[in-house]
């Protein structure tokens, strides 16, 4: 019998093969690698093929009850009372502890080293977009916000530079990630008319 | 409209007029913008502006004694003050017709 996963398993691998072969020899990004996988893994999968995994899953599921591996029974919360309660009044307890520990710890020590606003982010999207793209829109935005945070940092107000670093910094770069996709897929679109693909 | 007249979107010109006088941040552009541009979206028409050539935009190293990424300044171009007055031509021509 035939595994269940084979022709996934076969498509995505062609399909990966290709991807690959194809962006060796032209100037495709990530985001082309990604797309094309995706696309060579949705048309080459088929619906008889999807149905075989499914059904697997429920036979084995049925099988499952049937044999009384497992049994239905009420959730924690249910069987535990004030389960809640015991949570949150020991997580309060410990939190409280932990911080008075480690300001004991710790407040004598040299400042540490603080990575600035979008660090990781930065790699990942100079990686799915390509450096002219990442110079050109993310780079400047990123800078921009890690001069904010500096100068509220150099002013003294943290609670600013957190608000900044965490909260201004990823709502900044989703809005502007999101503005970027239909200019992206547009160019590609006028690439692959254009045949300047291969 | 002209086929050869490049189009130019409300934020576009909002850019434009702003960079004639003088040359601004991206951060700067926003703040002077009087809520025409956001900064979730400023970048991006920013890098298609430089794109059809309407701006430029170069690196300012960071300063001595300071950390961080190089900020990008923007300026516009011959082509871009063109296309300005070109629309505002057109427009002109528009309000005198009405």
């Amino acid at each position: 019998m035939n595994h269940p996963f084979r022709t996934v398993i076969i498509v995505a691998a062609v399909g990966s093969a290709l991807t690959a072969l194809v962006s060796r020899f032209s100037q495709l990004t990530l985001v082309d690698a990604a797309l094309g996988m995706a696309v060579t893994t949705v048309v080459g999968l088929r619906w008889r093929e999807l149905r075989a995994v499914t059904d697997v899953a429920a036979s084995r599921a049925a099988r499952s009850a049937q044999l009384r591996l497992w049994e239905p029974r009420a959730s924690l919360t249910l069987r535990i009372p004030g389960l809640f309660r015991i949570i949150i009044t020991r997580t309060s307890i410990m939190g409280f502890f932990r911080g008075r520990l480690a300001l004991l710890r710790f407040s004598n020590e040299p400042s540490r080293i603080i990575r600035p606003p979008l660090s990781r982010f930065a790699s990942v999207v100079r990686a799915v977009w390509g450096e002219k793209t990442y110079a050109r829109v993310f780079g400047p935005a990123r800078a921009d916000l890690i001069f904010e945070w500096q100068e509220a940092v150099k002013r003294g107000e943290l609670k600013l530079a957190w608000w900044i670093k965490y909260g201004r910094s990823s709502w900044t770069m989703f809005w502007t990630v999101l503005h970027q996709i239909p200019f992206t897929l547009l160019d590609k679109l006028k690439a692959l008319f254009k045949g300047n693909v291969a | 409209m002209s086929k050869d007249l490049p189009r130019l979107s409300a934020s576009e010109r909002n850019v434009l007029e702003q960079l004639i006088g003088k040359d601004k941040y991206g951060l700067e552009l926003v703040a002077d913008s009087g809520d025409m541009l956001s900064r979730r979206s400023v970048y991006v028409i920013l890098g298609r502006m430089e794109e059809k050539g309407f701006i430029t935009g170069r690196e300012v190293e960071t300063p001595a004694g300071e950390s961080g990424p190089p900020r990008r300044v923007y300026r516009v171009t011959g082509h871009g003050r063109r296309v300005l007055a070109a629309h505002e031509a057109a427009l002109a021509i528009l309000r005198g017709a009405r």
